[in-house]
C-alpha cells in the first residue's frame, strides 16, 4: 500500500475543519483505514500524544489502487495552538493509518500549522 | 493546571488577581509581610513559567531499559523577579505574547505561577500562587 494526503490547508485555527483527499498510489490488504488528529509532544527526539481527537474510519477493507478517499476532521475548538520552546514542543499532527493483516500498521503524517487564537 | 506548592508563611502576604489569564494579560499582585521577617533575608517576587520535561540519561546498569532510563527535569522557562524590601508593594506582572501556556502533558508540562523565594532556594518557593494561562 502506498498513499499520497492531499490537505486542504496546513495553517488552520481551532474549530476549523481540517479536510482533505487520501489517495491510493498502490493498494492492497487492509482491514480498515483510520483518520484522526493528534497533539503532539515533542521533546528532543522523543514524541507522545497528549490528545486524540475526531478519529474516525474513512475506509474499510482492501485499499484498490486510484481510489479517491476524502476526509473532514474537526479539529476542536480548546485545540492549543503551536508552541515551540527551549525544552520542546507541542504540535497538531493529521494521522492516517492503514491496518494491514500480518502487517505493521502503515502510519502517515501530516503535521498541522495551528494559529494562536 | 496547577501544582502542590507550600501557603505563605504566616508573616507573609500574596494576594493575586486574576488568577486565569491569556498571554499577553498582566496579573495584580498584592504583597505585605512584616519587615523584620523580610529583611532577614533576601526574598523576591516573580512571576515564572516552570517547565516540566522528560529527559534521557545513561546509566552504566543494563536492566528493561538497556542502560537508559528516563530523567525528569525542571526547568524555568520564563521569570521576571522584584526583590522584595518595602512591607508593602503592588505589582502589576504581565504574560508575554510569546510565552509558554499552560500545559500539563507527559513528556512536557508548563506551570504558571506567582512566586515569593529566596534566590539560593532555587525551585522551591516560600510562597507561590498558581496561575492559568490560556492562549
Amino acid at each position: 500500500v502506498r498513499l499520497r494526503i492531499d490537505i486542504d490547508a496546513v495553517r488552520v485555527s481551532a474549530g476549523d475543519m481540517i479536510a482533505g483527499d487520501l489517495i491510493v498510489i498502490e493498494g492492497g490488504p487492509a482491514r480498515a483505514t483510520r483518520a484522526w488528529l493528534e497533539l503532539v509532544e515533542r521533546v528532543g527526539r522523543r514524541t507522545k500524544a497528549g490528545r486524540v481527537e475526531s478519529e474516525t474510519v474513512i475506509a474499510d477493507g482492501p485499499l484498490a489502487a486510484e481510489t479517491v478517499l476524502r476526509f473532514a476532521l474537526p479539529l476542536p475548538a480548546d485545540a492549543q495552538p503551536d508552541l515551540e520552546t527551549d525544552v520542546g514542543m507541542l504540535h497538531w499532527d493529521l494521522v492516517i493509518a492503514v491496518d494491514r493483516p500480518r502487517r505493521p500498521d502503515l502510519v502517515e503524517r501530516v503535521t498541522l500549522v495551528v494559529a494562536t487564537p | 493546571v496547577s501544582r502542590a506548592w507550600p501557603a505563605p508563611p504566616e508573616w507573609m502576604r500574596l494576594e493575586v488577581a486574576p488568577r486565569r489569564l491569556r498571554r499577553g494579560e498582566a496579573v495584580t499582585v498584592t504583597f505585605t509581610a512584616r519587615t523584620d521577617e523580610l529583611a532577614a533575608r533576601p526574598y523576591e517576587l516573580g512571576l515564572a513559567c516552570l517547565a516540566h520535561y522528560a529527559s534521557t540519561a545513561k546509566t552504566d546498569e543494563v536492566g528493561d531499559f538497556g542502560g537508559r532510563f528516563r530523567a525528569d527535569v525542571q526547568a524555568l522557562e520564563h521569570a521576571e523577579w522584584h526583590r522584595l524590601t518595602d512591607a508593602a508593594l503592588t505589582l502589576a506582572l504581565q504574560v508575554p505574547v510569546d510565552a509558554p501556556y499552560s500545559y500539563e502533558g507527559d513528556l512536557l508540562s508548563f506551570y504558571w505561577g506567582v512566586w515569593v523565594r529566596v534566590r539560593e532556594r532555587g525551585l522551591r518557593p516560600d510562597a507561590y500562587v498558581p496561575l492559568v494561562v490560556d492562549p
